[in-house]
């Protein structure tokens, strides 16, 4: 798996890439956290993941109630189609704001 | 019965990949699709986390067996390893409703599975679980 970020203000972007499972979940779950603890609304860009588990799941959970403590945005854009499976099996489709890019998340700001 | 995987991996996070792919080729060579075998891919990536996890407690060394096997239209996948043993009790999925980081694991293998449950372990093993799906 792969992390980048971007500043894209008022957000920074997280693009992970590849597989997200148990191996790599621990990495994602510390970059999300990591960029929360900046004091930034973030959005998790997942066009490139070709694979996402529970653990994975479960990490963009943790960011997304993290930022809500901290009353910082929290959304996904471009959700690659195996992650959408997933998040769909978890109910949680609709609870994500969901975008299909950076552009269309900051015109609905 | 027809088997078309039988192996046995190492109970660590970095075989998850490997495991997933030979139960992608596996589903193909038994003619499975693609979105039935991306579910099957699905809950034995989940069962695996279950046995390094909880099952292992991701102790160092050990590990477990993964065998596919197809029987006319159905699907079985069997997990038998050595670790804590465990029972349906285990199998319980949480409600969806509180939203919470963990616990999914045994949801998305219920979801996605026709039937998910231990069965008796065969010789040498501890616990068995089945997971088994019709094919499409």
């Amino acid at each position: 798996m792969d992390i980048q970020t971007e500043d894209r203000p008022p957000f920074k972007v997280l693009r992970l890439s590849g597989d997200v499972d148990l191996h790599s979940s621990p990495e994602a779950r510390e970059a999300i956290l990591a960029c929360l603890k900046q004091k930034s609304s973030l959005l998790v860009d997942l066009s490139a993941v070709t694979y996402m588990d529970s653990s994975g799941v479960a990490s963009l959970v943790e960011g997304y109630q993290t930022a809500k403590k901290q009353g910082l945005k929290f959304g996904l854009i471009a959700v690659a189609q195996p992650v959408m499976n997933v998040l769909k099996l978890a109910r949680l489709d609709k609870v994500f704001p969901i975008h299909a890019s950076f552009e269309e998340c900051v015109a609905g700001v | 019965m027809d088997a078309f995987l039988d192996h046995t991996f190492l109970a660590s996070t970095e075989i998850l990949a490997s495991l997933r792919q030979a139960v992608r080729d596996a589903c193909k060579r038994a003619g499975c699709g693609e979105e039935c075998s991306e579910q099957v891919v699905l809950a034995a990536n989940e069962a695996s986390m279950n046995v390094i996890q909880h099952g292992y407690r991701r102790a160092a060394g050990q590990h477990f067996t993964l065998r596919l096997s197809v029987d006319g239209d159905m699907l079985f996948v069997h997990l038998l390893d050595n670790g804590v043993p465990a029972s349906d009790a285990d199998l319980r999925s949480r409600a969806l409703d509180e939203l919470r980081p963990g616990g999914l694991g045994v949801h998305f293998m219920r979801e996605v599975m026709d039937d998910v449950a231990y069965r008796p372990a065969p010789d040498g093993f501890t616990n068995c679980l089945q997971l088994c799906k019709r094919m499409y």
